[in-house]
């Protein structure tokens, strides 16, 4: 942060929302994720003019690469990848003129004290005022030694005024609640919590802040958004893919860990907790970490009553055949991590006593759909006898794909009888607006140049999310190594995982949505 | 493009839209309107057999009602609406005002616009009912379109032409929540009297005015860390560049800095290419100057090329910002390096979604053209709220 008199010019302004001049430095910048999500947004910021006017992109990776094939590499990728493509010419020879990349590696000392002397160069050549976001992209063990070593060598300005320092992280943070911790306490030490993003890109949805503006702008939703009317919430997280050759990651990962413990709870925080006094980072945070401190801890002795998981076996999805994941690459033989989960929660607290919310997460299932449906109570008195209707009025908040909300209600028929049938009743991001939304990376990025970290984790948010998860994981660690364990459940790739599955609802008699 | 032309860029592929257009002349009675509306959307959703599972569907953001007048292409406007319809979809009704005798007073036309959707999906975008009166029917226009008004969502005029001498004309429409117009169309500046008046209860939102939204932040950028706004307190000129068709968008950008700075201006409707600069005093009681210079180089989106400030000497320092025609524009702060942006798109339609966003509503224009008026400032009386607990 810079200390100035304010700037009277800015009061009012549409952009009011305008990064100070900085730079972004990518560690990772030869991965996947710069060429596919990060470069390609901040090309798309830059072409909607949401980049500060003086503004420079670093890549580090241990790759040998000029500052030419590093702006040629990302060229290719914005052109195949951004939003706004193909990019603009005078766009990106404005954008690439302050493009370098560095060649160091992550534990390396020497190579932090020239990544410095890089980055001092390259703020006085563009008259930068040392404004700096550091993005780790790079294998969650690196983290630790990265951000010692951006310490270290001096890139990291610990106080409050002069230019700022922030360093956005990538998930996984952690891979349990004791590695969650230790990873905290190391960034603390070097970092304030203000300086530290911990990124989750789902935040970065348009759809999923939706979830808050639809809860918390309306005065519809939200006297219906309680234990008086809501009889059950389901929140799933499907991928029609298998791991796709990513058995070395996803066989240590499993499911739990790649989507329940960063998105999926997310999600669940958004759609449960309390309104945030104001829309602030810390307001909002503040009740997420409240929310998951009231997830009811599951009964020692009781998992299988709260949580299945399962193993996809060969099939077929979408009309292509699937292998099992038995039979991936990189799967060890014999492995039981799970590729699907499903879990019932409750949420101790005034709001959701005695609501189940049941949460589902798989790979190879049938469709890609990630969604969150509210199962309304029936109405408490059946005015039409044997005619009234069965199927509960159901509210669902569509994710991905087709984002949108659809309510589901019942109508007379036309005709001279009475005949009650569900309806649907739909909205459509995508059929109501025909502008694209920005890409979730632009969001996140953004924020994080104006010091705005409301769509990230924070800190103890992460080690209340792992609190819950880390028990789980346990349980089945207990189990695997157990003389008379159980069979892992599977389940056919296409289809909607395994049937015992089901038995987790039955207790309420409730049944898994169709999404 | 300049700042007074009326032609929408496409901002969408062609092909993408599929019209549904009833093809005749309906009676002019609104269950006669709405039945052909219905029948539409029924087509639109049939079309393509019993495989299109994807149900039609209609959102609707705002009654968006098109004034426009015989030096408007009633096709441009038709093409317009349809982009415009893809980012906030709308009822839009226009209104071709007057065009001699067809022996009827008053008629109507019916057309539905769908964009499909990459894979085929169908969806509905905007419906657009065209009134065309004739001699003696303008009397039955305001009933019609009241009738017309898709209810609970707000009603936005948009001007299609030289915005009016005496916006208090828009009485005669009914509902009106917004006004969309551009002062920088017609051969004389817009005399922003009346306006002044008019912003005091209705939105009103002026193209002229938007195009310059990139400037000004850009503008303010350069007074962001690390330089700071401590030059601007020193100002003691300003020379802003414009097109001759640009010239009211500077004056109301000028308007803008005058507000902004605290500077105590004569009315700036005298600033005009070629008069002597304005002279005004800062919030310290200094002089400061103010002047429209204008190029014949009419390649500027805004109108405007180039703003400059000097600051009193003896430090006499330079910041300013250059459209250099090129799609670029450069900013310089004294003693940095120059820096360049890309200009904004300032399409038509593009203006126009951004004048129904809820950018449209901006308090700063008031403010500007009560400088260029030399009207007295009106403070903004709070609104009054039901929650309000110190309410009587």
């Amino acid at each position: 942060m810079t200390n100035a008199t304010p700037n009277p010019l800015r009061t009012g302004l549409a952009e009011d929302r305008l990064p100070e001049p900085c730079t972004v430095v990518i560690f990772g910048a030869s991965g996947d994720l710069t060429k596919r999500k990060l470069v390609p947004a901040l090309t798309s910021l830059a072409a909607e003019r949401l980049l500060p006017p003086i503004f420079s992109i670093v890549g580090f990776a241990r790759k040998s690469l000029s500052d030419e094939q590093f702006r040629a590499d990302m060229k290719e990728s914005v052109n195949k990848f951004a939003r706004h493509r193909p990019v603009d010419e005078a766009l990106w020879k404005n954008l690439e003129q302050a493009m370098y990349f560095h060649t160091g590696s992550y534990d390396d000392p020497a190579s932090y004290a020239a990544l410095k002397a890089r980055l001092d160069e390259i703020d006085k050549k563009h008259d930068l005022p040392g404004n700096r976001v550091f993005y780790l992209s790079t294998p969650p063990e690196t983290f630790p030694i990265a951000i010692r070593r951006l310490g270290e060598a001096g890139l990291i300005n610990p106080s409050e005024s002069g230019p700022f320092t922030r360093v956005i992280i990538e998930k996984p943070f952690g891979v349990d609640l004791e590695s969650a911790r230790a990873l905290n306490k190391t960034v603390l030490e070097v970092l304030r919590e203000d300086q530290t993003y911990r990124i989750d890109h789902y935040l970065g949805k348009e759809t999923v802040q939706n979830l808050m503006v639809m809860r918390f702008a309306n005065s519809l939703f939200e006297p219906l958004w309680n234990n008086r009317f809501v009889d059950h919430v389901q929140i799933t997280g499907a991928e029609a893919i298998g791991i796709e050759g990513r058995g070395g990651y996803f066989d240590h990962a499993g499911i739990v860990r790649d989507m329940v413990q960063n998105h999926l709870f997310q999600v669940l925080c958004l759609t449960a907790m309390e309104p945030f006094v104001s829309f602030t980072a810390n307001e909002l945070r503040d009740e997420k970490v409240k929310l998951l401190k009231a997830l009811r801890p599951i009964p020692e002795g009781k998992f299988d009553e709260y949580v299945v998981r399962g193993q996809y076996t060969a099939g077929s999805v979408s009309g292509k055949p699937q292998i099992g994941y038995q039979e991936e690459t990189g799967v060890t033989k014999g492995s039981t991590t799970e590729t699907y989960v499903a879990l019932k929660l409750f949420i101790d607290n005034w709001r959701w006593a005695g609501v189940p919310f049941y949460l589902r997460a798989g790979k190879a299932l049938s469709k890609k759909v990630t969604e969150v449906a509210l199962v309304f109570k029936h109405a408490p008195h059946s005015l039409f006898g044997s005619k009234s209707p069965t199927e509960s009025n159901v509210l669902v908040i569509r994710i991905q794909p087709d984002e949108g909300i659809s309510l589901k209600f019942g109508s007379k028929v036309p005709g001279n009888t009475l005949d009650i049938h569900p309806v649907n009743m739909e909205f459509r991001y995508g059929t109501s607006f025909g502008t694209e939304p920005p890409e979730a990376y632009e969001r996140l990025l953004l924020d994080c140049m104006l010091g705005d970290a409301a769509l990230y984790t924070r800190g103890d948010e992460v080690e209340a999310s792992w609190k819950y998860i880390t028990r789980i994981h346990e349980w089945w660690k207990q189990q695997d190594a157990s003389s008379d364990r159980k069979p892992l459940p599977t389940y056919e790739a296409g289809t909607w995982g395994p049937v015992e599955a089901d038995a987790l609802l039955e207790e309420y008699n409730d049944k898994w949505r169709r999404p | 493009m300049s700042g007074s032309s009326f032609a929408p860029s496409s901002i969408r592929p062609s092909g993408m839209f599929e019209a549904f257009t009833s093809g005749k002349n309906i009676g002019v009675d609104v269950s006669s309107i709405e039945r052909e509306l219905a029948s539409l959307w029924r087509q639109a959703s049939t079309r393509g057999g019993a495989s299109s599972d994807l149900a039609v569907t209609r959102a609707c953001m705002w009654n968006l009602l098109v004034h426009i007048s015989d030096q408007v292409d009633q096709e441009v406007v038709g093409t317009l609406v349809d982009e415009v319809a893809l980012a906030v979809p709308s009822r839009a009704i226009v209104l071709v005002p007057s065009v001699g005798t067809s022996g009827k007073e008053i008629e109507a036309f019916v057309s539905a616009n769908c964009q499909v959707a990459p894979g085929g999906g169908k969806m509905l975008c905007s419906e657009e009912i065209t009134i065309q009166s004739y001699a003696g029917g303008d009397k039955h226009v305001p009933a019609l379109v009241r009738a017309l008004l898709v209810p609970d969502v707000p009603t936005a005029l948009f001007w299609a032409g030289v915005a009016p001498k005496d916006p208090r004309s828009i009485a005669y429409f009914p509902s009106v929540d917004r006004l969309v117009f551009d002062s920088a169309r017609g051969d004389s500046a817009a005399d922003f009297t009346a306006y002044a008046t008019l912003s005091r209860d209705k939105i009103l939102v002026d193209l002229a005015w938007l195009r310059t939204g990139f400037l000004r932040s850009m503008l303010a950028s350069l007074f962001d860390p690390p330089t700071g706004a401590e030059p601007l307190g020193r100002v003691a000129r300003v020379r802003i560049t414009a097109t001759p068709s640009g010239v009211t968008g500077a004056r109301l950008y000028a308007g803008w800095l005058a507000t902004r700075l605290g500077w105590k201006v004569p009315p700036l409707a005298a600033l005009a290419v070629g008069s002597p600069p304005v002279e005004g005093k800062t919030a310290d009681g200094k002089s400061i100057l103010l002047e429209i210079a204008v190029t014949e180089d009419r390649d500027r989106e805004s109108g405007i090329a180039k703003i400059e400030l000097e600051t009193r000497a003896p430090n006499v320092e330079t910041y300013s910002l250059q459209d250099h025609g090129d799609g670029m524009l450069s900013s310089c702060a004294h003693g940095h390096a120059s820096h360049k942006q890309v200009a904004a798109d300032l399409a038509l339609e593009r203006l126009v979604v951004a004048a129904l966003g809820t950018r449209g509503r901006d308090s700063l224009y008031r403010s500007a053209i009560e400088r260029i008026t030399g009207a007295v400032p009106q403070t903004e009386a709070p609104q009054a709220s039901r929650q309000d607990p110190g309410r009587p």
